[in-house]
């Protein structure tokens, strides 16, 4: 009702057609140090609009978000208005009070208190200087009862895994009941069946009024969700149009300003390598002794029970599974990183000791490519090169000096392999989302192991370089790695493996599929068909695969 | 409905042997987690066990009493260094502080101005607890440097103003009242002390800006982008441990009859001592008021015992220097802990996306 009132207000004092702008952007543009990463944008978007916002890694959405949100000063000359108010830049406080909601790309959780206080944290209800924790308890209870979510209100957030923290994210957006929620990649980290309530919940909040910015680099998702979609490129503004006018390619070609760019990367690999198909199948039955990295019994307590497998030379080895279902978890204990777990391991035919710190196994050649690069990955204060070129400085050195010059040309190559965009000497920490995950893929590139452990490598990553990035996978494995990859989108697994392990949430191993068998029908029908004899959640998650499928 | 096939039900009957070692392993991880929530507490009931042994009048509520009163002082900066540390902060300008506010109490009584000591005391407290609160935030100079120039200015203001003497006031009557009259046995300091602790435990567990505190500590750009004026709460946090050091000070002094702008030296260590003890983590986000409560009787009880036995107090230094570095040790060993079973649970995740 409430709303209504607002809308008949606005029809009021507006025009007779259609209501006025909620947010109006005039001009705004953002200069960090020899990078322009926004310039000169101006955008409307009306009351009730879900509005998708899409570019390439780096091509400046996430500033343009924190300038609106407050976070970011932007150059002189720009104008924000939110509901008529004039935004003051650079305030979080007066921007939430003006009613704008920010999901920031980066997750913003303080590790060490609960769900309920992540998601009241700067707002809590209270009765006097006194926090009440009574109403706050229902109303988290309300939240995830109107998110159709459950999480414990008391859980500590370092025990959550990236969905649960990215709902209480959410939930911590949605609860100040913003005008303009700008929601930054916020299904990155997310499964299909938490994504499908995020839909709903985004509908719904346009229903009531509401606007929603979203970004997403899965462009079916932005296709099928907003309204209005707007392209940006290197931070200017490209084009603005109804979702219903715009197509798949057409949305990637006005990203990348190049029509030639092949479309998705289901087809791609395979017409990169066209072999690859037919290879995989004998290489899957190859004697023995091309099995580099042999894995029995992998136990991690409480979390794997006993999983066995092997990675032959040249071989991708995809493992496919719900989130949770302890695909990390595995990569990381066979990169050293879980002191509890343990293990028989052979490599190349050898018994080697179970690794139990990432030393010990870089030595038996086992490398990670976490999927948290912020925090595992990059040495955010240094420049590209030299995160590059930290997995083996003697290769750059000069007896024993380091010189610019030689890091840089030494991280040239593998940054090059991956289609990094942007400058070698930037900032890890300043880079976009899409190009940090570039570098870290090159800093393996550049001393490659013997072994890949790669975990999502393309969370958060646009269409080109999603493209990029497996076809530097698959060449990894052409030139004689072994390489076993965890991923989200079931459709990347099945493009890019040879064979495909399947793991359950109770974190045992489904048995695998090989060479023509792998589908994402197949996996989904193993994955879904066991969960569901447990799990009704997955049901629902399950009525989610139609739309893919 | 569908019945599971047969080799459905030889995994579940694998699941459910796993699940029962599973809760074993379980059992085993809560009772370690309680050993590192609570392991202090233990500590400090086999210090009070041991010390009671060896001296039976440890025991008696009348030294227990003045144990109360002797740490008042360090208690009282300890309860507010809390919400500085909790905050990601760290204040170690409280020796100066301290010292400062209790020359010039001390100052003014002597000068028959006795009716100002205390509020000018508080308010020069109050004025470089903020002063260091705005270098920290605003200038953005580490909080380490800067309130180790606070404390450095604080004692030599001190200096210059008693010109390096001492002030003594043993006969001035209105002097003594805050540090050495009682009620009965119990020491009006004492009373001070547990009722500050009273007062500041509830504001930091149960009160918005004790909550925002931890939120600060724990994660501040994440506080930011959530409307806290995390500036105005760091601040807050310097504020009451400036105010707090000239409280103590005051009691101090008061106590002994004596200002002495060269005595309390090195005393801002044992309040970091107590509160890192306790198990407050040193840059924020984790800790209770309880803890440093815990961690300052764990203090007094050793040093009473040291005494008993007449350990000296070179001594004593060496044993409480190995203690911090050993209950910072503890600490990180038992959250390395804690973060490889998040790892385990697939929740390394945290902060990133
Ligand atoms: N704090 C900063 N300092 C310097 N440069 C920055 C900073 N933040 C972003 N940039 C640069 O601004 C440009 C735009 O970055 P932005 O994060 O907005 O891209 P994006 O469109 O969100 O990309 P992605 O899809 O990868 O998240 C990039 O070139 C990036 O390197
Ligand atoms: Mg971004």
């Amino acid at each position: 009702m409430t709303d209504d009132a607002v809308h008949t207000a606005e029809a009021g004092e507006g025009a007779l057609a259609a209501p006025s702008p909620v947010l109006l952007v005039e001009g705004v543009s953002k200069t960090f140090p020899g990078v322009r990463a926004v310039v000169d944008i101006s955008l409307e978007v009306r009351p009730g609009e879900i509005r998708g916002l899409v570019g390439e890694n780096g091509s400046g959405k996430s500033t343009l978000m924190r300038v609106l949100a407050g976070d970011l000063v932007p150059d002189e000359g720009g104008r924000v208005t939110i509901d008529g108010n004039p935004l003051p830049f650079g305030s979080p406080i007066v921007a939430q009070r003006l009613g704008v909601g920010l999901i920031p790309q980066e997750l913003m959780i303080a590790e060490a208190l609960s769900a309920l206080e992540n998601v009241f944290m700067g707002d809590y209800p209270k009765r006097g200087p006194w926090v009440a924790w009574r109403r706050m308890s229902q109303e988290f209870a309300r939240l995830c009862e109107s998110l159709d979510v459950s999480l414990n209100p008391h859980a500590v957030a370092s025990d959550l895994s990236v969905a649960d923290l990215t709902m209480v994210e959410i939930m911590r957006a949605t609860r100040r009941e913003a005008k303009v929620l700008l929601m930054d990649e916020p299904t990155a980290a997310l499964g299909r069946s938490e994504r499908e309530k995020l839909y709903g919940l985004v509908r719904r909040l346009a229903g009531h009024g509401r606007t929603v910015i979203f970004i997403s680099h899965d462009l079916d998702e932005v296709l099928a969700l907003t309204d209005v979609i707007t392209v940006l490129r290197d931070g200017r503004h490209v084009a603005t149009q109804p979702a219903s006018a715009w197509t798949k390619r057409a949305l990637v070609e006005r990203m990348v300003g190049d029509a030639s760019v092949a479309l998705g990367f289901e087809k791609a690999p395979a017409e990169a390598c066209p072999e690859a198909a037919p290879t995989a199948f004998p290489a899957a039955q190859a004697p023995d002794q091309d099995v580099v990295l042999s894995a029995r019994n992998v136990t991690v307590p409480g979390k794997l029970a006993g999983v066995s497998f092997d990675v032959r030379r040249g071989e991708i080895l995809g493992i496919a599974g719900l989130v949770g279902s302890g695909r990390s978890t595995l990569l990381r204990a066979l990169a050293g990183l879980l002191r509890q777990s343990d293990g028989e391991l052979h490599i190349a035919g050898k018994p080697v000791k179970w690794p139990q710190s990432s030393r010990q196994a870089l030595r038996l050649g086992i490398a990670l490519v976490p999927e948290e690069r912020r925090r595992e990955g990059l040495v955010l204060g240094m420049p590209a090169y030299d995160n590059v070129t930290i997995t083996d400085l003697q290769k750059v050195a000069h007896l024993g000096m380091l010189h610019k010059t030689r890091s840089m040309n030494g991280s040239e190559q593998p940054l090059e392999q991956v289609g990094y965009g942007g400058q070698p000497g930037t900032v890890a920490g300043t880079l976009s989302g899409g190009n940090q995950q570039k570098v870290l893929l090159a800093k393996w590139l550049y001393a490659p192991p013997l072994v890949f452990l790669i975990d999502e490598p393309t969370r958060g990553i646009d269409v080109r370089a999603k493209q990029e990035v497996l076809t530097a996978i698959r060449q990894l494995a052409d030139a004689g790695n072994a390489v076993v990859f965890v991923s989200s989108e079931f459709e990347e697994v099945v493009a890019t493996s040879d064979r495909v392990l399947l793991m359950a949430r109770d974190g045992s191993v489904r048995g695998d599929l090989t060479g023509d068998a792998i589908s994402v029908d197949a996996i989904l029908g193993e994955v879904f068909a066991v969960e569901k004899a447990g799990q009704q959640r997955d049901l629902a998650a399950g009525g989610a695969v139609g739309r893919d499928g | 409905m569908i019945s599971p096939p047969a080799a459905q039900w030889a995994e579940m009957a694998d699941a459910t042997a796993d699940a029962s070692s599973r809760r074993l392993d379980t059992v085993r991880s809560k009772a370690l987690n309680l050993l590192q929530g609570y392991g202090i507490l233990l500590l400090l009931a086999a210090l009070v066990a041991a010390v009671a042994i060896g001296e039976p009048a440890f025991l008696t509520s009348r030294n227990l009493l003045n144990l109360l009163q002797q740490w008042a002082p360090i208690g009282i900066m300890a309860m507010a260094g809390t919400f500085v540390m909790i905050g990601g902060g760290f204040d170690l300008s409280v020796g100066g502080i301290f010292v400062l506010a209790g020359v010039m109490f001390a100052g003014l009584a002597r000068d028959g101005l006795f009716e100002f000591g205390v509020p000018v005391a508080l308010i020069v407290g109050l004025g470089l607890g903020i002063a260091n609160g705005l270098i920290i935030t605003r200038a953005g100079v580490n909080a380490f440097i800067a309130t180790i120039g606070m404390g450095q200015v604080a004692r030599g203001l001190a200096l210059i103003y008693s010109g390096a003497a001492p002030i003594i006031l043993t006969d001035n009557a209105a002097f003594g009242v805050l540090g050495q009259s009682r009620v009965g046995q119990l020491a009006w300091s004492a009373v001070i002390l547990v009722g500050l602790f009273l007062i500041g435990g509830a504001v930091l567990s149960r009160s918005v800006y004790g909550r925002t505190v931890y939120a600060v500590g724990g994660n501040p750009a994440a506080s930011r982008l959530s409307g806290i004026a995390v500036e105005r709460v760091l601040v807050g946090t310097y504020a009451i441990s400036g105010i707090a050091a000239a409280l103590a000070g005051m009691i101090f002094f008061s106590r002994l009859g004596i200002s002495q702008a060269d005595a309390a030296v090195l005393i801002e260590v044992d309040v970091i001592i107590a509160i890192v003890l306790g198990g407050t983590a040193v840059g924020g986000g984790v800790g209770a008021m309880w803890r440093t409560a815990v961690g300052v009787a764990i203090l007094a009880v050793m040093e009473n015992g040291f005494d008993t036995l007449n350990l000296g107090s070179f001594y004593q230094d060496v044993i409480k220097g190995s203690i911090l570095v050993a209950a910072v040790a503890w600490d990180v060993w038992s959250r390395r802990r804690k973060g490889a079973a998040a790892a385990a649970v697939g929740g390394t995740d945290v902060g990133t996306r």
